[in-house]
């Protein structure tokens, strides 16, 4: 996979013809985006099912092998309704509420 | 071209004077709210689309597509952000239909699937730069399309000014005298060339094997659906034997494959999803049209004659919707 470089915020132009503040055409989020806790309260993973094919299968497997390194896991795996669908707000409201680390989706 | 403010291809830079030009033809204040996508913290912003409109290449006539083509965009259902980040590597497809063709000057003829001409390349170009400017979260999501394709870049098919069947709008309930842009995330076309046939159903016989190839993605949800694009010599056999209902009803029966060989290729989960909905023993459709949607199977009529090339250009696997508005 290549880096992808963030977008500058803002661009000044100052070639020959003008010097002049360039409008951005990309939409920033407001506010910044969720930041995500990579140190869980508590050292257990939850593995979520982003309903790509073959995604649960995969993930039962990642299961197998975190508790083969003495990982705890949660038995259940929750599943997103939708593949290509944002997370519902409940299900997310749910899953923030778990102290372990919450590792969702696999792209098949 | 290094702040990354590009689709990958130069731009033309956005300044205030032409954003600005670009916004009074469009009839939109800098600070408008045009769109959303609220699980993301976005808002897009009349400036942002007008710069990409600038950035493009568009001239400020085509201020009626592009704030046609915007609203289409914006509406959640384009589902935007779903496109830039799939692994389907999907663009979107930008059709423009009805008078509007000849009076923004749209090719429709040879290459129409890939015009070199300025208002395609660019309505399309624009599409596909929303898509990339404000489908990513700010440039905070990855995107994890698998191989994607050209169209990405641009993608945008305008249908003959007077065409066999009725205008390709019609198909979405929009009357025939109407300018209409509709917009679907889609997959690259696929060619299907048939020189020597020399009846309608056999034209149709080869479209159909090329929409239910073992490939096509959409064995996996089923929801998704095709554009037919037919060429005029192929259009001239088929319509003799066929109306746009009747091919319609040709395709659907026609373009399946056997539920046990599609399980053979790997094409049917070994473990089922209860929604797979499988009849072993059967004829399997890539297409789920008990939903009876119209847009999930659609004709375009465009291209040059004297060739005998036609297309297929498969929908997003996840794209349950087409987008469509009247240019006003």
């Amino acid at each position: 996979m290549t880096d992808a470089k963030m977008p500058a915020s803002k661009i000044v132009s100052c070639g020959d013809i003008t010097c002049e503040l360039l409008v951005d055409p990309i939409p920033r989020p407001k506010p910044q985006p969720i930041k995500i806790t990579v140190k869980p309260k508590r050292r257990r993973v939850v593995l979520v099912d982003s309903h790509k094919p073959n995604s649960l299968e995969i993930l039962r497997r990642a299961q197998v092998h975190f508790r083969q390194r003495g990982i705890e896991v949660r038995d259940d795996i929750p599943v997103k309704p939708f593949a290509n669908r944002a997370m519902p707000d409940d299900m997310l409201d749910e899953l923030a509420k778990d102290p372990g680390l919450i590792l969702c989706g696999v792209s098949d | 071209m290094e702040g990354n403010w590009s689709d990958g291809l130069p731009v033309i830079p956005p300044y205030g004077t032409l954003v600005d030009a670009m916004l009074e033809a469009i009839g939109w204040n800098g600070t408008d709210l045009i769109g959303e996508i609220p699980e993301q913290n976005i808002e897009i912003r009349a400036e942002h689309l007008a710069a990409a409109a600038v950035m493009a290449g568009c001239k400020t006539e085509y201020a009626p597509v592009l704030r046609t083509l915007s609203k289409c965009l914006m509406d959640p259902r384009a589902n935007i952000s779903g496109a830039e980040v799939t692994t389907g590597g999907v663009g979107i497809l930008v059709i423009v239909s009805g008078p509007a063709v000849e009076t923004f000057g749209f090719e429709h003829g040879a290459n129409a699937l890939g015009a070199n001409c300025r208002v395609n390349a660019t309505i399309g170009r624009f599409a596909n730069m929303v898509r990339y400017f404000c489908g990513s979260g700010g440039g905070t999501l990855q995107r994890h399309g698998t191989i994607g394709h050209p169209g990405r870049i641009t993608f945008c098919i305008a249908e003959h000014p007077t065409t066999v069947w009725a205008p390709f709008h019609t198909q979405l309930g929009f009357a025939p005298e109407e300018s209409v842009v509709t917009t679907i995330s889609t997959e690259g076309p696929n060619s299907v060339n048939n020189h020597y046939g020399e009846t309608g159903e056999v034209i149709l016989e080869t479209i159909a094997d090329c929409i239910g190839q073992f490939g096509t993605t959409n064995y996996y949800y089923r929801a998704g659906g095709y554009v037919v694009v037919i060429s005029p010599d192929h259009m001239e056999l088929i319509a003799q034997q066929f109306t746009r209902e009747q091919a319609h009803d040709y395709l659907y029966n026609t373009a399946r494959r056997p539920t046990d060989e599609l399980k053979r290729v790997g094409r049917i989960a070994k473990n089922l999803d209860p929604n797979a909905q499988v009849e072993w023993g059967t004829m399997r459709s890539p297409m789920r049209m008990d939903l009876r949607k119209e847009s999930q199977l659609t004709f375009i009529e465009c291209g040059a004659p004297g060739g005998r090339f036609s297309a297929v250009i498969p929908h997003w696997a996840a794209a349950f919707h087409t987008v469509s508005n009247v240019i006003e």
